[in-house]
């Protein structure tokens, strides 16, 4: 079996079958059995689903022997921008939302290929005069 | 690949900007001014927007507002019974520009070692109280059962009563336990998800009797759709001077049920800035316009002051200390 | 009794109050994680200033119309703005990638506009027995209530139904974190303060719709410079309303679905936000065009959109009568009413009857104004759909991971956001169904906790205390109904074809 045909059934039937034993153990050890009891039913049926999942994924990859590879060169971009997003939300707590969004919103948008300068600074300040007007003077909302 | 370059750019850029954030908010903590208050004041809710806490905080802010002169911006940080938005408080420098609502007994559940909390009451300056919402014993309007509290009694030491209340380990629960022990009544508890619940869950007679707080319960006692058999105060409410207190009934046994909602500081801030505080407290809260508007809202206020409010918390702490084991407060 | 109602609705005081509430009410609902219950609470003392009609006025009419706005974010950028628009985002932004943006707004400002007035009228005129009808219902019933919205995971499925109830298994895991409010135990929380109440749901929406949308255009970075209709070779389309001829179409649509949401409205506990699922879940049933479900079906977003306006009629109705605070919006405008000295029950609907009705009557009219509103600003707004995705999503990304901090005021929701966003790409990616992930999530703590806690009032009986209660038999029915309905209408169908052919 190539490491690479694997369908995606099966990888995430194997990460929610860990997932449910490790939550149907911890359920197991709760002070009060009648909080377990919930939990517990509802792992069953994520177990019984995720069997029928995968094996549906199994006979999918018996059937179809060309099976799509993974490209790993498209998986590129989400995760960068993930991490992007990720670094964002920690700038945030730090530095604080206008700070962060100032120095993220137009990097942002150069990163997806925005040359246009004028956009670049208006957007960023347009959204946070915004956020401000909106947020802070209306809603008195808190702001990291 | 020139964009992902930038896109790399971009991370690499935030990494630093991070860092340098971080080093500069750390720096900001104030001393005490000469003159308190001089900027804008943070006001924490441990509650949701618009919940019965939330409502206290924000008719008292305008009155504060205009003694102390300065803009109190309220803040609801909820979460982890209250202690999320007490453990802000603490994080915060101790210099009177943050205060946050401070609520017994929600705050006792530091007392859970499961909860790991350094803090206890000590960490806080139990500033003023400003409201004191007691529990009630409520039964349906039509309930020929339930006459009195007599009555009731008599009828619950012979058959099991289904009880509505708020939670586990909410006033409501805590206050059926009281009576379970104190006067052997059999009680089976069903924990709701709050008052609305129980409310329609009484009026639709598939419980026995429900546990609330006189906020919740006063427009339905005046319309007579439910009957209040006693109050768990010290003394009869003045929104509900018809109905009795427990102790007034039974002379021999106390039982209390206090919710109160008052205000916090952090421990160690600067005396002349709590002084200033109390000074505004004492005079808005017991202004007559705003105990009338609290009242139509079913809000009893009930001033403490900081001596009062430091040793009534006291108090309700070691009578809590008794509801550990029901809690499941215990350590592993 | 009528001059009087019009005389008092026509004061410049309360037409100001129904104008702020209804723009005002778009625009918070519009903006992720900011809610209508935001809005009213910091709002609320400063309508202890204003005469009683406008203040409640404006109250209800920031209710139902932020209700409203949700869905215009929800149609055009997949962000639902509550989780009762969550339905709409699915059903929506498909005809927003076809061009049909403008038209699957103007749908959803009629749908809501028409679903917010009957409720309206319903709360005007048959109140106080509906209101008794509330009472039938308490724990075992809500827990049937939560099975059926989870068989609505039939109809939101997708490709593959396995994997949806499997999601839908799953959304039901992740709701029992936190602390249990009937043992006290600590489930999942890592000993971390953040989990103590649980997942939190406005963040898990944000992060499962809109960041993970945000993913899957960047997947496509190269085409970034272009806007959401250049990349899918569509054109923005001009058309805004039904046509004559259409209505009839959507017409049994809307009664249907404004009554499932008031029905809903009214339950004690069941939550506003399965009511638009529901009415969903039957209109996909009833409907001849099932196939456009899932793929962008105006009959889908309708009855989304008027079920969810018709729960703010509903949810008023225990309200006013029983002093009985169906939703935290409700309970928050119970704070409005007592303030200016309305006190809930019978005597609201008598004694200060001119008042009660002259303020139901603006609620009835902001249903109207919240149309109009919408579709006036429906031309402006359509247009983000024209922004190259090179300026929209460092816009949106932002604004919605703000939203995920108002909510609580955390930084932890921000993660928790960021975390499901992944989730819900992958999801996508793999035919695994977020909607029915949400729809677990919502329904989670309440059928867990009607389960247990009708196993305590069930005193040991519990097959003869279900078996025992009325509405309990209905709902069983219904669930069972809802389950084999697929099937039987396969057979109908095949029936039918058989008898053609024959």
């Amino acid at each position: 079996m190539n490491l690479k045909t694997i369908n995606a059934d099966i990888v995430a039937g194997i990460i929610l079958l860990i997932i449910s034993a490790i939550s149907y153990n911890m359920a197991s050890g709760f002070d009060n059995p009648d909080a377990a009891l919930w939990p517990k039913a509802v792992i069953i049926l994520i177990v019984i689903f995720t069997a029928l999942v995968m094996a549906n994924g199994f006979k999918k990859m018996k059937e179809n022997t060309e099976a799509k590879e993974a490209d790993f060169t498209k998986a590129i971009a989400p995760v960068l921008t993930l991490a992007a997003i990720t670094l964002y939300a920690v700038l945030m707590a730090h530095a604080g939302f206008f700070i962060a969004t100032a120095i993220f919103c137009p990097l942002s948008m150069y990163a997806l290929g925005q040359r246009n300068w004028l956009a670049l600074i208006g957007v960023t300040a347009g959204l946070n005069l915004f956020v401000y007007v909106l947020f802070v003077m209306q809603l008195e909302l808190q702001m990291p | 690949m020139k964009k992902l370059l930038v896109a790399l750019l971009t991370i690499v850029m935030t990494l630093v900007l991070t860092a340098c954030g971080g080093g500069k908010s750390g720096g900001d903590a104030k001393k005490a001014d000469a003159k308190f208050p001089s900027h804008g004041i943070k006001m924490i809710c441990p509650w949701k927007a618009g919940g019965a806490a939330d409502i206290a905080i924000r008719n008292l802010t305008p009155y504060l507002e205009k003694d102390l002169g300065v803009k109190i911006t309220v803040v609801n940080t909820t979460g982890a019974n209250g202690w999320i938005a007490w453990g802000e408080l603490l994080k915060a420098p101790a210099d009177g520009y943050t205060i946050a609502q401070m609520n017994v007994p929600s705050v006792y559940s530091y007392l859970d070692p499961k909860q790991n909390r350094k803090e206890n009451l000590d960490s806080f300056i139990f500033l003023a109280n400003e409201i004191s919402d007691w529990g009630c014993l409520v039964v349906n309007g039509k309930d020929d059962r339930f006459k009195d509290l007599q009555s009731f009694v008599e009828y619950g030491k012979a058959n099991e009563l289904l009880s509505g209340d708020a939670g586990l380990g909410s006033n409501q629960h805590l206050v059926a336990i009281d009576m379970e022990r104190k006067l052997g009544l059999k009680i089976k508890h069903v924990h709701q998800a709050g008052w609305a619940d129980v409310h329609s869950s009484l009026l639709g007679r598939h419980l026995d009797v429900g546990w609330g707080s006189i906020g919740n319960i006063l427009q339905a006692y005046k319309s007579g759709e439910l009957k209040v058999l006693c109050v768990f105060a010290d003394k009869r409410s003045s929104l509900l001077p018809n109905v009795p207190t427990f102790n007034e009934l039974m002379k021999d046994k106390s039982i209390l049920s206090p919710s109160d909602r008052g205000f916090a500081l952090k421990a160690g801030t600067d005396k002349a800035v709590v002084d200033r505080w109390n000074q505004a407290m004492n005079k808005c809260i017991n202004n007559p316009e705003f105990v009338k508007k609290m009242e139509s809202l079913g809000q009893p206020v009930n001033y403490m002051d900081m001596a009062k409010f430091t040793s009534y918390a006291k108090e309700q702490e070691a009578s809590m200390k008794s509801f550990m084991d029901v809690l499941g407060w215990k350590k592993k | 009794m009528f001059e009087t109602v019009l005389s008092n609705l026509m004061s410049t005081n309360v037409l100001i109050g129904l104008v702020v509430g209804v723009v005002g009410g778009m625009v918070v609902g519009a903006m992720p994680g900011l809610s209508g219950a935001m809005a009213i609470a910091l709002l609320l003392p400063v309508t202890y200033s204003m005469s009683p009609i406008a203040a409640l006025v404006m109250l209800m009419a920031i209710y139902t119309s932020a209700m409203t706005g949700g869905s215009i974010s929800a149609i055009l950028l997949h962000t639902p703005g509550t989780p009762a628009n969550a339905a709409t985002a699915m059903e929506g932004y498909p005809l927003t990638k076809k061009g049909r943006g403008l038209e699957a707004v103007g749908m959803s400002m009629l749908s809501s506009g028409i679903g917010g007035f009957i409720s309206a009228v319903a709360l005007l005129l048959i109140a106080p027995p509906l209101a008794m009808i509330s009472l039938k219902f308490s724990e075992p019933e809500s827990f049937l209530i939560s099975i059926f919205g989870l068989t609505v995971i039939g109809s939101l499925a997708g490709k593959s139904m396995t994997k949806g109830l499997l999601m839908g298994a799953v959304g039901l895991l992740l709701a029992t974190i936190g602390v249990d409010n009937i043992t006290g135990v600590h489930r999942y929380t890592f000993g971390s303060d953040n989990l103590m109440s649980g997942l939190q749901m406005v963040p898990a929406l944000i992060g499962l719709f809109t960041i993970s949308v945000v993913l899957s255009n960047c997947e496509d970075y190269k085409n970034a410079n272009k806007s959401l209709l250049e990349r899918h070779n569509a054109t923005l389309g001009t058309k805004m309303l039904p046509t004559l001829s259409e209505v009839p179409r959507y017409l049994v649509n809307w009664i249907v679905s404004s009554v499932v949401g008031i029905i809903v409205g009214i339950l004690p506990g069941a939550g506003g936000n399965i009511g638009s699922w529901i009415a969903y879940d039957q209109a996909k049933k009833r409907s001849k065009h099932q196939e456009e479900f899932g793929n962008g079906s105006l009959e889908g977003l309708a009855a989304c959109e008027a079920g969810n306006n018709a729960v703010t009629g509903g949810a008023m109705i225990p309200l006013m009568t029983l002093s009985i605070p169906g939703s935290p919006v409700a309970a928050i405008i119970l704070g409005g009413m007592l303030i200016h000295g309305l006190v809930p029950g019978s005597k609201l609907f008598t004694d200060q009857a001119d008042i009660t009705y002259s303020i139901l009557a603006g609620f009835a009219l902001s249903n109207i104004l919240m149309i109009f509103v919408g579709l006036a600003i429906a031309k402006y707004v359509v247009n983000v759909t024209r922004i190259p995705n090179s300026i929209l999503m460092p816009v949106v990304l932002p604004l919605s991971l703000i939203g995920s901090y108002a909510i609580n005021g955390s930084m932890f929701d921000v993660y928790v956001a960021i975390f499901f966003g992944l989730l819900g790409f992958l999801m996508d990616k793999y035919d695994f169904s977020s909607p029915a992930l949400i729809l677990g999530l919502i329904l989670g703590s309440t059928a867990e906790r009607g389960l247990m806690l009708s196993r305590v009032m069930s005193r040991g009986d519990m097959v003869g205390y279900y078996f025992g209660r009325p509405i309990c038999l209905i709902l069983m029915a219904l669930i069972v109904m809802s389950i084999a309905w697929p099937i039987i209408s396969s057979r109908f169908a095949k029936k039918k074809q058989e008898n053609k052919e024959a």
